[in-house]
């Protein structure tokens, strides 16, 4: 049942996130047209879809979305005075963070998939076609650095009080990383840059066979690999603190 | 008939920087028994509950709730499945409706009582369809003690579970941990509502600046506590009361106000002998409580 708690504290949160994403990503689609027409060199309907969702708008849009979702837990508990009643339930402080890690995580991956369940069925609407083999390799990207920065914000909501300041030093966190991955001695290993990685730029020139290795091979696995490792040395860093703070 | 612990603290000792809000408190709380644990604010008794349920760290001591360590975090869970615990501010989490928590709660607590809680929300007059946040400061106070109830804990600590409510709400409190107590539930709870502990409390413990001053059989305090008026005539110094029985001493002018708990006859035939004139009344736990933790004037 702490499922169901965690999911009943960010429900309102993921419905509104997910709404705001289905709701830019047909905004996007519905628009091709007319904003294709005022570009500035022609581009291909698949390299506009990328230009729009997976490099600005919408993936501005989902980090902002996803530190949002991040937020939450015993410290804000605490200012809202439900912490006594969590606390003193039968469950160890490293379940309460490992439940709501993982809420938090499918969460970000549900968010991430649903510009790949949306553009490809929108876009016959505006007589285009675009595969779900892209779309999902970029909901790949999205879903696991999407769990990097949840994981950040979540870090973030348990070392520091205040409803706002968690989102705040995320977005300050990851301005600087930002920052520093583009740094001479940091940009030659470009799978350190979380971002560049969210835009998946090296899979626009993929082939588009439709088979698993052709889906799969052309991910970076080795930086996904690392954020994953990230993201879990951050929840468990988070989890760590938790199990050792006071709740006076 | 001896009452075996069902909490047990040594030299526990809590400190948040340089405050010592509880400092080298020894205490026992007997299994079956309603226990009132008193104090002003701020005395520490809601930090060495919180310490007693694993919410908070002891700086240093020791402790334990049903043989369960308090430090550790294992054991700590161990200790809140088989107990129950109502906070201060009652806070439930108010998107859930009351049925919806109920169903939440009881799925952490296998030996949950269906039976318990069917009463007790009829009892209680809980509607199961709306949420927590639209209830009263009286009924969330009803719901936090059916969640606690509702599984018949070993122990079920409360802390100051009266705070806010109206008199017929506290009246119903206290028959309410009656009822637990006589279900066989240790109840400890904390207060600093003196007629309600002396009310329904068998034992007192009484805790000032974080240091326990006073651990009594209510029953005993009214029996064997009394104070001696001791009044000195001409110039006589007013000596000091260092005898077996004497809990406390206040001297005012010529007149000593001793605060005896035992050995009352051989208080009075001391004061006898030095010439002063005794006058001895019996106390009440009020009378107890500001004589141990009013400032000194």
């Amino acid at each position: 049942m702490l499922w169901y708690k965690m999911w009943r504290e960010s429900g309102v949160r993921f419905t509104i996130s997910a709404a705001a994403l289905l709701w830019m990503c047909a905004m996007v689609v519905l628009l091709q047209r007319r904003v294709r027409a005022h570009a500035d060199e022609p581009i291909s309907y698949a390299h506009y879809i990328w230009s729009a969702v997976y490099k600005a708008n919408v993936l501005d849009l989902f980090v902002l979305l996803v530190i949002v979702l991040g937020l939450g837990g015993l410290l804000q508990e605490r200012a809202q005075g439900t912490a006594g009643f969590t606390l003193s339930l039968p469950v160890s402080r490293w379940r309460l963070t490992a439940v709501r890690a993982a809420m938090g995580c499918l969460q970000v991956a549900i968010l991430a998939l649903l510009p790949a369940l949306l553009i490809p069925l929108l876009s016959p609407v505006v007589g285009e076609t675009y595969s779900f083999a892209p779309a999902f390799q970029f909901s790949v990207l999205w879903a696991d650095a999407g769990m990097v920065i949840f994981a950040m914000a979540l870090f973030f909501s348990v070392v520091l009080p205040g409803a706002y300041s968690a989102a705040i030093a995320s977005v300050a966190a990851l301005l600087a990383y930002s920052i520093l991955a583009d740094l001479p001695p940091l940009a030659r290993y470009p799978a350190l840059d979380l971002i560049e990685t969210m835009h998946g730029a090296q899979l626009l020139a993929s082939r588009r066979e439709v088979s698993l290795a052709a889906l799969l091979a052309p991910l970076p696995w080795l930086a996904l690999g690392l954020y994953a490792l990230v993201a879990l040395c951050l929840v468990g860093a988070a989890g760590a603190i938790m199990a050792g703070k006071d709740f006076p | 008939m001896a009452h075996e612990p069902v909490i047990e603290t040594h030299r526990l000792t809590k400190h948040y920087g340089k405050r010592e809000a509880v400092r080298e408190l020894s205490l026992m709380v007997e299994r079956q028994r309603i226990t009132g644990f008193l104090g002003r604010n701020g005395a520490g008794k809601s930090t060495t509950l919180k310490m007693l349920l694993g919410m908070i760290r002891p700086t240093a001591g020791t402790g334990r709730v049903m043989g369960y360590d308090i430090a550790d975090p294992a054991q700590s869970v161990a200790i809140r499945r088989r107990i129950a615990y109502v906070g201060e501010d009652k806070g439930l989490y108010g998107y859930m409706t009351v049925g919806e928590l109920i169903c939440f709660t009881r799925s952490f607590y296998p030996d949950w009582r269906p039976d318990i809680e069917a009463r007790l929300l009829k009892e209680y007059q809980l509607p199961p369809g709306r949420k927590v946040r639209a209830l009263s400061k009286g009924m969330r106070t009803k719901l936090a003690l059916l969640l606690a109830l509702a599984r018949r804990p070993e122990l079920i600590m409360l802390d100051e579970p009266s705070e806010g409510l109206d008199p017929v709400s506290i009246d119903e409190l206290l028959q309410t941990l009656r009822e637990a107590r006589d279900a066989g539930t240790s109840v400890f709870f904390s207060s600093h509502q003196l007629s309600e502990v002396e009310q329904v409390a068998e034992r007192v413990l009484m805790i000032d600046r974080g240091q326990l001053v006073m651990n009594v059989l209510l029953n005993d305090l009214h029996k064997h506590y009394r104070h001696i008026t001791v009044e000195f005539a001409g110039h006589t110094p007013v000596p000091a009361f260092n005898l077996a029985g004497v809990a406390r001493t206040r001297v005012m002018g010529r007149q000593a106000r001793v605060l005896a708990s035992s050995h009352v006859e051989d208080i009075v035939a001391y004061a006898h002998s030095l010439g002063a004139a005794v006058q001895v009344t019996p106390v009440n736990l009020r009378d107890v409580f500001l004589d141990l933790v009013k400032e000194a004037p």
